[in-house]
């Protein structure tokens, strides 16, 4: 058995330790928002916190996360509230979406870390989450967009 | 306007200009019977395949093309929602099931491809919006006891200006889904459109944006098993044999069952799943193209360029125009053959019962799956139900005339009498999918 702990709820798991976080999330805990892209850290699909910081779920046995606190996209916030899903739908990111949990989890690591990251900042965190779809621009000046509302938030 | 009594079932053709504005014969195709059934719930006001009024408010819109990526789950409910005068924030999206009125007005089967869903579902849409709203302001006029022609429809109300009344939708939906179907609806004026060529929010963001969303990938069923399958090595290679000892010895494997596709491994999960498969040991029967290789297929495509192709259109002298030009430019274009690499790799869940299938894709292509799945499952088409489900990314890789990828799925499931999703790796599709035509 395996405990672990996603988005503040105990889970405990029956899996081969070497299984990877992310077919625990998907498979065995039906947390799909976590997608599966590569299975090879090349895509960024994946992409959830462990103990705030960004890994790719794919090439992270889920013996590593034991007893860590784990973040997916569904635990970012509960309501559509987080900065960052604010300024996504304002400027209405996604296209067919599929990365866009991965982009998203990976932005939020960047902001945390950098509170008003320049293009190239960004261009530099994001590098590693591909978008077939293509929406590179308009997720840049998401992120933008959301160290604004970050700020905001801050000011009040 | 007149609107007589005509079942819904009908397709009817006219088309009037009368003074006021443009008013058509309708052309929507009715409704079919798995539509109408009883399950619509009561005070459900459902005019067409196109649309739902419910007693709640919700406006649903369904869409028979998949949403990949370009926008169309929410451009079709534009076009719909414009004409019905629909409160947009009440708009729900819904995916078209596989039946002979979603097909593509052009085309005649049930497919999303070459860029052709707005236009090619523009008319069709206004005029089921245009009936629904007839229908719902009929309804009001019936209601109150006034000329339908003075009464208006607005942002999901019916008015009546004289008297200051309104009803909403709402409160419509039961009444307007008594009345006769009209034979004719007017359009709006395109200097009135409110939605249709105005910039929108996509309907859809939300739900990609907190993990809500559904692909395919994403499709959980109640006792469901994943399934990767070993594919061959090079096209056209064939199972020669196969020994499943090791695999079947990974924890959570179930199965492993050759189909056409190679040999595929079935198991509680995705991870246990691949496993199982790595450690197959296959025999290939490569057949003819083993020896397919990329520079000599080049060189073969080159020679052929070299000979006259099909004319598609002659005009003027091209021939004499260039022996007397001044410069004369030569290029080669070259374009090699590309994964389509859709986001979502390829995935497909199937559900084969002895009295029915259900598959549940990502597709572009319904009528072809729908079809290939009965076929697969040994049952009629009317047998199979088809959800599409959102698409993370099609490119055409989602539209393949022999539908392996569902077929593939509904084999599985047929043999081991349970639903399962087939999942290929990014590797499987690289190396061994549909390419992007070479040339
Ligand atoms: S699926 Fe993990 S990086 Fe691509
Ligand atoms: S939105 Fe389609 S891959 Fe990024």
């Amino acid at each position: 058995m395996i405990t672990l702990q996603v988005n503040g709820r105990k889970y405990d798991v029956d899996v081969d330790p070497s299984t990877p976080l992310l077919w625990v999330l998907r498979d065995t805990l039906g947390l799909t928002g976590t997608k599966y892209g590569c299975g090879m850290a090349q895509c960024g699909a994946c992409t959830v916190h462990l103990e705030g910081e960004a890994v790719r779920s794919c090439v992270t046995p889920v013996s590593r996360a034991a007893g860590k606190k784990i973040t997916t996209i569904e635990g970012l916030s509960a309501n559509l509230s987080h900065p960052l899903q604010r300024a996504w739908i304002e400027i209405d990111v996604p296209q067919c979406g599929y990365c866009q949990s991965g982009q998203i989890m990976a932005a939020a690591v960047l902001l945390r870390e950098n509170a008003r990251p320049t293009d190239t900042d960004i261009d530099d965190a994001m590098a590693g989450n591909i978008c077939r779809c293509g929406t590179y621009p308009r997720i840049r000046r998401a992120i933008h967009r959301a160290a604004e509302l970050l700020a905001e938030r801050g000011r009040r | 306007m007149s609107a007589a009594k005509v079942s819904r079932r009908e397709f009817l053709r006219s088309g009037t200009l009368v003074a006021g504005g443009l008013v058509i014969g309708l052309r929507l195709p009715a409704l079919s019977a798995a539509e109408e059934a009883p399950g619509l719930g009561a005070g459900v006001f459902a005019p067409n395949g196109f649309v739902r009024v419910g007693t709640d408010e919700a406006v649903t819109i369904i869409v028979n093309k998949s949403e990949m990526g370009q926008g169309i789950y929410t451009s079709l409910p534009m076009i719909l929602a414009e004409e019905l005068e629909a409160d947009w924030s009440r708009i729900r999206v819904e995916a078209a099931p596989v039946a002979p009125e979603y097909n593509h007005t052009v085309f005649g089967i049930q497919l999303t491809g070459g860029s052709t869903s707005v236009w090619s579902s523009f008319d069709q849409l206004r005029q089921a919006g245009a009936m629904a709203r007839l229908l719902l302001v009929a309804a009001a006029a019936q209601a109150w006891g006034v000329e339908a022609a003075a009464c208006r429809a607005e942002n999901g109300f019916v008015l009546h200006s004289a008297s200051g009344r309104r009803l909403s939708y709402g409160q419509l939906a039961d009444r307007a889904s008594t009345m006769p179907a009209p034979i004719e609806v007017a359009l709006k004026n395109p200097k009135d459109f409110k939605l249709i060529g105005k910039p929108m929010r996509r309907l859809d963001t939300p739900a990609k944006t907190n993990g809500t969303a559904v692909f395919g990938i994403d499709v959980k069923r109640q006792g469901m098993l994943t399934a990767v399958v070993a594919r061959p090595p090079v096209f056209g290679a064939r199972v020669k044999s196969f020994d499943a000892r090791k695999a079947l010895a990974v924890p959570g494997v179930w199965h492993v069952v050759q189909i056409d596709a190679g040999v595929a491994v079935v198991a509680d999960g995705f991870w246990p799943a691949k496993r199982g498969r790595d450690a197959l040991e296959i025999v290939w029967d490569e057949g003819p193209l083993a020896g397919l290789d990329s520079q000599a297929q080049r060189e073969q495509y080159a020679e052929l360029a070299q000979q006259p192709g099909a004319v598609a259109r002659r005009e003027g002298d091209a021939a004499a125009a260039m022996g007397g030009a001044a410069k004369r430019l030569e290029a080669v274009y070259e374009l090699p053959y590309l994964a389509h690499a859709t986001m979502e790799p390829m995935n497909c869940v199937a559900d084969v019962r002895p009295d029915g299938c259900e598959v549940w894709t990502g597709t572009q292509f319904q009528t072809g799956d729908r079809d290939a799945a009965a076929q697969a499952a040994g049952l009629p088409p009317e047998q199979v139900k088809l959800h599409t489900t959102l698409l993370g990314g099609g490119f055409g890789r989602r539209a393949v005339f022999d539908s392996h990828f569902v077929r593939e799925a509904v084999q599985v499931s047929k043999t081991v009498k349970a639903p399962v999703k087939v999942v290929w790796t990014r590797e499987d599709d690289i190396r061994g999918g549909f390419y992007r035509p070479a040339c």
